[in-house]
């Protein structure tokens, strides 16, 4: 009896001790190579996340009945109405009924409560609109931006913390109204604009305005900038609209898309500048869903940018002071590794700088911060010291291929622009997946796959160099008036995908015309082997890109020298082993930096390179033995040259 | 109309009891617990979630889909074997559960009760109850509906019948609140003994399903008052500390105490304890309990959600 009692014992504590163990999961975090990609400080202009000249004031605007909310009941300055917001939120009864009770209003008298710091001076201020997420309605979201409206008032620019914590909690798509919301809010500022003897009477520079929102507020604030110009509210055209203010600047952190889409469609935007920003480990919206708007913020004629920056250990909250590291409650510690967070000063940090520099840049029009967006390189003395992600566009770039235009891989979206693979193992156009499962960019690119290394014992046989190739007609070179202040742009990203070493023959891509032409040195690759689990490559991958002229003249640059080649980091938001894959489907993020490679430096590099008579651009796979890469939005950009980097490091 | 309906029965149950104290009730199977948790909360799981609701509150069975089974072993006299499953197909919930009884029948004894299970004398005898359940919900309220075929089997000796049980639950919030009417029916016969009425009872009772006290720490509370038949007003409660330390996994403790009839008699102990170990969607429940006579009761359950 007394052993049995015994091995029941030992078998418990063993149970127990299994248990145990299984609790205690390892941090994991990528190779940070911050130390050298952010060693230098080339922008020499003042830090935008420093105070500014002003000294702030503040006070609070509402409709002065609020039950819930002190200061927007007591405090106020300025008493302001309400909106009725009925036709753009829907949900039960029941939880109609609930939400009233506890705040004293329903949908059809929403509001108007905002927070503002303003610059002491007689303006006018540009004014920015800054409007939370989804979060605990109870637990209020927006004194959570005080660092960034004292920041932004000190520098010149009315901040408004607008309260919408009246659509938080059990709501669902209603994502229209939280940015109708923040029109009637500008609404609001024409008025005391021209209020006499209001405190802002005359301050506010309505020609500049900008929105910034986060999570739901992130995608608030493109469905603003969309009902900012249309005149019918789209599902329900008995809502007219008449804003038509003058939005210049959109930003949007770490926001959802597609919660709300006007008449069954993604949101389109055009001619507003946008930054979105994300969070690698972002234990809300988990993936850089901002990216899919940037991809459809389309530029006409005329100015402006976007530009998404992806930060490496941000999480969700930490923008957002009441929010702060728990992105799903106050539980998170349990099933998010927030061990591996960057502290939330270090998050707002980098909020402060890129927030503020975009908005200096956009309502303020210096061009001294533009660098910093095309590469994040040239700030790396004002950011904390993780790893970045850059994309960019401006509104002069035309793209020779972004890959969604047919299905032919070889010819481009311009005219008469012809793409051509040569040795390539991997050619193929697909859209860009987001980490979550089943989700994609809603925007295509192509996968370059490929091995120079020749199959066989020999393992130091090599053949030539794999290239993709993009030609361009003469017609597109004058049409878009090429020359050498132009830029070449385009985006990419490797893959921890490496194809097998290629067979000694012809190449799988242009077959049949290097059989043709009698060419034998192009290679043909090996059907892709099955892949044994092996260690991952970590050697830095890096390429050239070769310009060739209408003369036949070329010149090569190597592509690291404009922005960061990073393979994939892997990134573990959960705590648990596996959750990342199995919650998202993969485990890394696949974010395409984006290099700007002005079109002059071809012809530093090759004095006889005629950069205004540019015919091809080829990718040339000759820094890396092996390796897969993604790339899209291949194209030419007018680039004002206040964009480019003061020093772009080596040529080779 | 359902909640009137409930309110109605509820009412002319509590309209009866001065005309039915005295009266010996049974099976004794229909006193006993279903879930390995019950006595360790008092058993006041009336409110509770999970997949064994189907023995306490049919309005819950939807709440939790899953499996649950458990054996309790009384001393070394009597053996309870329960099985419990649920599932939800879109608003309806389903519930099935078995309680498979044995234990020794003292022919003496004018009541049986919970107490008499740890007591190694007597005729061998069984008791089966399987029932199904359904749940709806209507107007913000869970509803339950549930039907139970009930046998006795005493040596050559044999009754059965079929009995109905009620329930309406509501999460309030924070709190989840839950009324439940069990074994309505007829007068069934034991297995030796004379006709008896079912041990017919009322429980009202609320949940806190879990308020985090700590990182890693939640706590749980529940409470439920109640009416039984023969035995008159009942009451109970537990409380449970889980320790969650990472997604998936749970450590749990609780100690629940009872409100023991004074017309039970052997007397069981009020208090019991228990122990729950989670790992994803599977649970290992553990229950204690002193009783008469120095004998205890062991209950084992798992779960799977």
């Amino acid at each position: 009896m007394s052993s049995s009692i015994g091995r029941l014992a030992a078998v418990s504590c063993l149970a127990w001790a299994g248990l145990v163990v299984g609790c205690l999961q390892p941090l994991k975090l990528a190779h940070d190579d911050s130390a050298i990609v952010l060693a230098e400080q080339r922008l020499e202009a003042p830090n935008p996340a420093g105070p500014g000249s002003h000294s702030v004031r503040r006070l609070y605007y509402g409709h002065g009945t609020d039950r819930r909310r002190a200061e927007f009941r007591d405090s106020i300055t300025i008493t302001t109405g309400t909106v009725d917001g009925t036709k753009l939120i829907s949900t039960s009864p029941e939880n109609k009924r609930s939400r009233r009770d506890y705040w004293g209003f329903d949908f059809d008298s929403l509001p108007l409560n905002g927070r503002i710091w303003y610059p002491d001076g007689d303006g006018p201020f540009p004014l920015v609109l800054m409007v939370h997420g989804n979060h605990n309605m109870k637990d209020f979201s927006d004194p959570g931006y005080e660092y960034l409206g004292e920041l932004l008032a000190g520098r010149g620019f009315i901040a408004v913390s607008v309260d919408e914590n009246f659509l938080n909690g059990n709501l669902r798509g209603e994502n229209d109204a939280r940015g109708w919301m923040l029109l009637r809010h500008v609404e609001v500022w024409t008025a005391f604009n021209d209020s006499a003897g209001g405190p802002f009477h005359g301050k506010v520079d309505l020609e500049n305005i900008g929105l910034i929102g986060h999570s739901r507020g992130g995608e608030a604030v493109a469905v603003a900038g969309l009902f900012n110009r249309l005149s019918h509210y789209p599902d329900d055209a008995t809502l007219k609209f008449d804003f038509g203010f003058a939005i210049r600047a959109l930003i949007a952190i770490a926001p959802i898309d597609g919660q709300y889409e006007p008449a069954n469609r993604p949101t389109p935007l055009r001619d507003v500048n946008y930054l979105v920003i994300h969070g690698s480990h972002d234990g809300d919206v988990s993936a850089f869903s901002g990216l899919r708007q940037y991809q459809r913020i389309t530029f006409g004629e005329g100015e402006g940018f976007k530009s998404a920056i992806w930060m490496y250990r941000a999480n969700h909250g930490q923008w957002n002071t009441v929010w702060g590291s728990t992105d799903g409650g106050p539980r998170s510690p349990r099933f998010l590794d927030l061990r591996g967070l960057v502290s939330e000063a270090d998050q707002r940090q980098f909020a402060k700088v890129y927030l503020t520099a975009f908005l200096e840049a956009t309502l303020k029009h210096r061009t001294e911060y533009r660098p910093m967006f095309t590469d994040h390189r040239t700030v790396g003395g004002w950011l904390p010291k993780t790893m970045y992600v850059t994309r960019f566009q401006d509104a002069s770039f035309r793209p020779l291929a972004d890959f969604s235009e047919d299905v032919d891989v070889t010819t481009g979206t311009a005219p008469g622009v012809r793409l051509e693979g040569d040795s390539l193992s991997t050619w193929k156009e697909a859209v860009v997946p987001l980490r979550w499962r089943d989700a994609d960019l809603g925007h295509n690119a192509v996968w370059l796959g490929w091995n120079n290394r020749i199959a066989g014992d020999d393992t130091t046989q090599t053949g030539r160099p794999a290239a993709y190739a993009v030609s361009l007609p003469d017609s597109i070179r004058r049409a878009w008036g090429v020359t050498g202040r132009s830029a070449l742009i385009l985006s990419l990203a490797p893959t921890e995908a490496v194809p097998s070493p290629r067979k000694a023959a012809e190449d799988s891509a242009k077959g049949k015309n290097a059989k043709a032409s009698g060419d034998t040195s192009v290679a043909r690759t090996s059907p892709p082997a099955k892949r044994k689990a092996e260690a991952k490559d970590t050697i830095p991958l890096d390429l050239t890109i070769e310009g060739t002229d209408a003369q036949g003249h070329t010149a090569r640059l190597r592509l690291g020298r404009y922005g960061t080649i990073r393979r994939p980091i892997e990134v573990n938001i959960y705590r648990r082993k596996g959750r990342d894959a199995q919650r998202l489907g993969r485990q890394s993020e696949l974010v395409l930096q984006t290099f700007v490679i002005p079109l002059s430096d071809f012809a530093d590099a090759d004095a006889g390179f005629d950069a205004g008579q540019l015919s091809s651009i080829r990718l040339l796979f000759d820094r890396t033995k092996a390796g897969t890469v993604v790339v899209t939005d291949i194209g030419l950009s007018d680039l004002d040259p206040s964009f480019l980097s003061p020093t772009r490091g080596s040529p080779q | 109309m359902n909640r009137w309906l409930s309110l109605g029965i509820v009412l002319a149950i509590l309209a009866a009891p001065g005309a039915l104290e005295a009266q010996a009730t049974g099976p004794v199977i229909l006193r006993l617990t279903g879930s390995s948790r019950g006595p360790s909360l008092g058993n006041a799981l009336v409110a509770i979630r999970g997949s064994d609701a189907v023995f306490s509150n049919p309005a819950t069975i939807s709440l939790n889909s899953g499996t649950a089974l458990s054996v309790s072993l009384f001393g070394s006299a009597s053996t309870l074997g329960t099985l419990a499953t649920s599932t939800r197909i879109g608003r309806v919930g389903l519930a099935a559960g078995v309680q498979w009884l044995e234990f020794p029948f003292d022919h003496t004894v004018l009541e049986y009760t919970p107490g008499h299970l740890v007591s190694a004398q007597g005729t061998s005898a069984t008791d089966l109850a399987a029932m199904g359940a359904l749940s709806y919900p209507i107007k913000g309220f869970q509803t339950g509906v549930a039907v139970r075929y009930v046998e006795e089997r005493v040596a050559e000796d044999y009754a059965g019948g079929v009995t109905f049980d009620a329930g309406v639950f509501r999460n309030l919030g924070n709190l989840d609140v839950g009324l439940a009417v069990q074994n309505l029916g007829q007068d069934l016969e034991s297995g030796a003994g004379p006709e008896s009425p079912l041990p017919t009872r009322v429980t009202l009772g609320a949940t806190l399903p879990r308020v985090l006290v700590g990182t890693f720490f939640d706590l749980a509370a529940t409470a439920a008052i109640g009416w039984e038949r023969s035995w008159g007003a009942t009451a109970g409660g537990g409380v449970e500390l889980s320790y969650l330390p990472l997604e998936g996994y749970g450590f749990s403790l609780r100690a629940g105490i009872r409100r023991v009839s004074t017309k039970q008699d052997p007397h069981p102990w009020p208090l019991a304890v228990g122990a729950t170990l989670g790992l994803d969607q599977f649970r290992i429940d553990y229950g204690f309990e002193p009783s008469v006579g120095g004998s205890t009761v062991h209950r084992l359950g798992l779960r799977i959600q």
